[in-house]
């Protein structure tokens, strides 16, 4: 099933892009007006614009298998290439918002399941429905306000100091990493304190939304039978509620966890404009604002493809999770 | 014979509407009454009630116009902070707007005016006053310049870069959130009950059509493919009800499908077949009925997300550009000054956004509790 859908995406994307009124090449060279019309005529050629269109979608796809996206129109450089650049600033992100959102919601979930109605349940409850109800950038600019501006305890923008980014070797492109294999502690600081809250504004929906489901589950798991039986053996509570009751309870979870995947990967492109954080969805806010649709498409296509991917990635935890469904 | 067989016949199915309408009304009063219990729900009613009168009488509770700008009142602070700056911004700008308009009304000389602009708001006032009662300005017209004087000096939430009224510019921000709310929600809604009862009903190859064509649409991440639409389309209001729709109707229809399946194989639609009902009838009168709340429940909660996405795109340029006054677009003008500390022009906006989505999430929950009887076992 993957597979079909990857590719009715590729033809969907490719085709909607050919809606847009204008033509590529005046956009590239259209502006500096000392190309001639000749010239202008030998660039659509390259770029195969003036081949039909059933031929086009052919050489996209087969360059799409081969890792080519194109170029780029306003930066011309090859669409790949640029998006190679941005995505460890953006797998940094996704990561430490995925952090974020675990770590809060899987404690939260069970102890507010455990004890139900208790303060510590409505509190964080209430909580987790202001996340599930507030705008990431919002969230994101509230937490400027407070933590940058105010308090002036974390940076702004970006995802490290300037100078020490020059100084540190690049070696995977996350910073974090990259600081502790070559034993940098400032550079480490500083990436973790410019990750702080960008990974709090994307993560907190996650969060909210795991908790709430995690609660929920958990919940009707502790009623179950076997958790009876299991309390009735003399297991300690804790035994019980982490060993017998989590496990079942994360399968609803996960589910939830793969739908939200997509949320994120938009919230990403967001969080990444208010943040001023180098990533892909940066990269496509700019592309936009400059009329750059191969970068554009490019980034579309990534983004749909890591979604789906990270669908089947789902799936195939599930079946882990729950031995009782096949792939 | 067939005559009298037949208005027997209306006359039993005006029964039967009336004993219909009665039950609706008895279930009706007895939701009602369920909503006003039901503590979280009725707080978010009567919170979204105020936002819909806020959006439907904007013209007559905002103070000014929402698009006028004042650049002399560029980001003025909310009331409580205005120091005796702002003040005499505000009472400036005042004066200037009240005498542009007299010059407008009647003929000044030219040393009069240098006075008057000479003077505060309180004695400007008072030396229009004697102009009225020298018979040389219309009562009316005092009055009126009275009024913008005072007008202009009150902006209660302060002025964003542009000197915009934010009040004004909050409230009338409801108007396009909740627009885009209801007609993407609507629309969606109503697409994907008609071909969903109709895929669920009669499966087949328009089933797996359209099936097919929503697992695509679902391979794209929300956001992300409303921005690709925005993007091909332009922006612009009903460009971007058009966007979000492309997507939105997909779970309207997964779930009413999913419903039509379900009932489909129930006794009572036996019954109606055997009845001699067509399909068509059974459709629309016997299953979509007992559906209809969950989607009720669906679009209630889809509507908040609708506003935090109309609101996300604004707030990228994609969606309704400034000075048009929606909350996204609000925050993305008010964002490059906050790290001066200036933050009021993004967190009223911002606020109203929240409280809004919240007020609708918590019904939207209400509802489920309250029309989801699946919930109520125990």
């Amino acid at each position: 099933m993957t597979i079909p859908i990857m590719l009715g995406v590729a033809i969907l994307v490719f085709t909607a892009m050919r809606f847009i009124p204008g033509d590529p090449v005046d956009v590239m060279y259209g502006e500096s007006g000392f190309i001639t019309e000749d010239q202008l005529e030998r660039m659509r050629k390259e770029l195969n614009l003036d081949k039909p269109f059933h031929v086009q979608l052919y050489l996209f796809l087969s360059g799409l298998v081969r890792g080519d996206l194109g170029i780029s129109y306003t930066r011309h450089r090859p669409v790949w290439d640029l998006i190679k650049e941005r995505l460890p600033a953006t797998v940094e992100l996704a990561f430490g918002a995925f952090i974020f959102g675990i770590i809060i919601a899987i404690p939260i979930g069970i102890v507010s399941a455990v004890k139900q109605y208790s303060t510590i349940d409505r509190t964080s409850m209430a909580a987790a429905f202001v996340g599930i109800s507030i705008p990431g950038f919002i969230l994101g600019l509230m937490l400027i306000l407070i933590f940058s501006v105010t308090l002036k305890l974390l940076p702004t923008a970006g995802r490290i100091d300037p100078i020490l980014g020059l100084r540190l070797k690049d070696i995977t492109g996350l910073h974090i990493l990259d600081s502790i294999i070559t034993r940098n502690p400032r550079a480490l600081l500083d990436s973790i304190k410019h990750l702080i809250l960008p990974s709090i504004a994307l993560g907190a929906v996650l969060a909210a939304i795991v908790a709430r489901v995690l609660r929920s589950s958990m919940i009707e798991v502790l009623r179950a039978d076997y958790i009876t039986l299991a309390r009735a053996k003399g297991l300690r509570g804790f035994i019980v509620v982490t060993k017998h009751a989590l496990r079942n309870a994360l399968i609803p979870t996960v589910t939830v966890v793969g739908i939200q995947i997509g949320v994120l990967l938009g919230g990403n492109m967001i969080i990444e404009c208010v943040f001023a954080w180098p990533g892909m969805g940066r990269l496509a806010v700019d592309a936009i604002k400059e009329s750059d649709y191969s970068v554009i498409q490019g980034v579309v296509m990534i983004y749909a493809l890591t979604f789906v991917m990270a669908n089947l990635l789902v799936d195939i935890i599930y079946t882990f999770l729950n031995p009782k469904i096949e792939l | 014979m067939i005559e009298l067989a037949k208005t027997s016949s209306t006359s039993a199915i005006i029964d039967l509407y009336r004993v219909k309408s009665k039950i609706l009304i008895s279930n009706l009063s007895s939701f009602l009454r369920e909503l006003a219990a039901h503590r979280s729900a009725f707080l978010g009613a009567i919170v979204i009630m105020i936002f819909v009168l806020a959006a439907i009488f904007a013209p007559q509770i905002t103070p000014i116009d929402p698009t006028k700008m004042r650049l002399q009142l560029s980001l003025l602070p909310p009331f409580w902070a205005q120091d005796e700056g702002d003040l005499a911004r505000l009472e400036k700008q005042a004066k200037r707007e009240v005498l542009k308009e007299l010059i407008e009304l009647i003929e000044i000389d030219k040393d009069y005016l240098s006075r008057l602009r000479g003077l505060s708001m309180q004695e400007m006032l008072v030396e229009l006053g004697r102009l009225s009662e020298q018979g040389r300005l219309d009562r009316k017209d005092l009055l009126m310049l009275e009024n913008l004087g005072k007008k202009v000096m009150v902006h209660p939430l302060g002025c964003d870069r542009m000197g915009m009224d934010l009040l004004s510019r909050v409230i009338y921000g409801t108007r396009i959130s909740l627009l885009v709310g209801i007609l993407v929600v609507g629309i969606s809604a109503f697409i994907g009950v008609v071909l969903g009862s109709f895929a669920g009903y009669y499966r087949g190859w328009f089933d797996n059509l359209i099936s097919r064509f929503c697992d695509l649409l679902l391979a794209f991440p929300y956001l992300i493919f409303a921005i690709l639409i925005m993007v091909i389309m332009g922006g612009g209001f009903m460009n971007m009800i058009f966007a979000l729709t492309f997507k939105a109707w997909v779970e309207f229809f997964r779930l009413v499908r999913g419903e039509f399946l379900s009932e489909k194989t129930k006794e009572y639609i036996d019954a109606a077949r055997v009845a001699g009902q067509s399909s068509f009838k059974i459709i629309v009168f016997e299953i979509l009925p007992n559906i209809i709340h969950s989607v009720i429940v669906l679009g209630t909660l889809r509507m908040g997300y609708m506003i935090i996405m109309e609101a996300s795109l604004s707030y990228l340029g994609l969606g309704i550009a400034p000075p048009t006054p929606a909350w996204g677009s609000m925050v993305y003008l008010g964002k490059q000054d906050i790290i001066t500390g200036i933050w009021w022009t993004v967190t009223f906006p911002g606020l109203a956004i929240l409280i809004l989505v919240l007020s609708i999430n918590l019904l939207g929950e209400g509802l489920h509790d309250i029309l989801d009887p699946r919930l109520r076992v125990d």
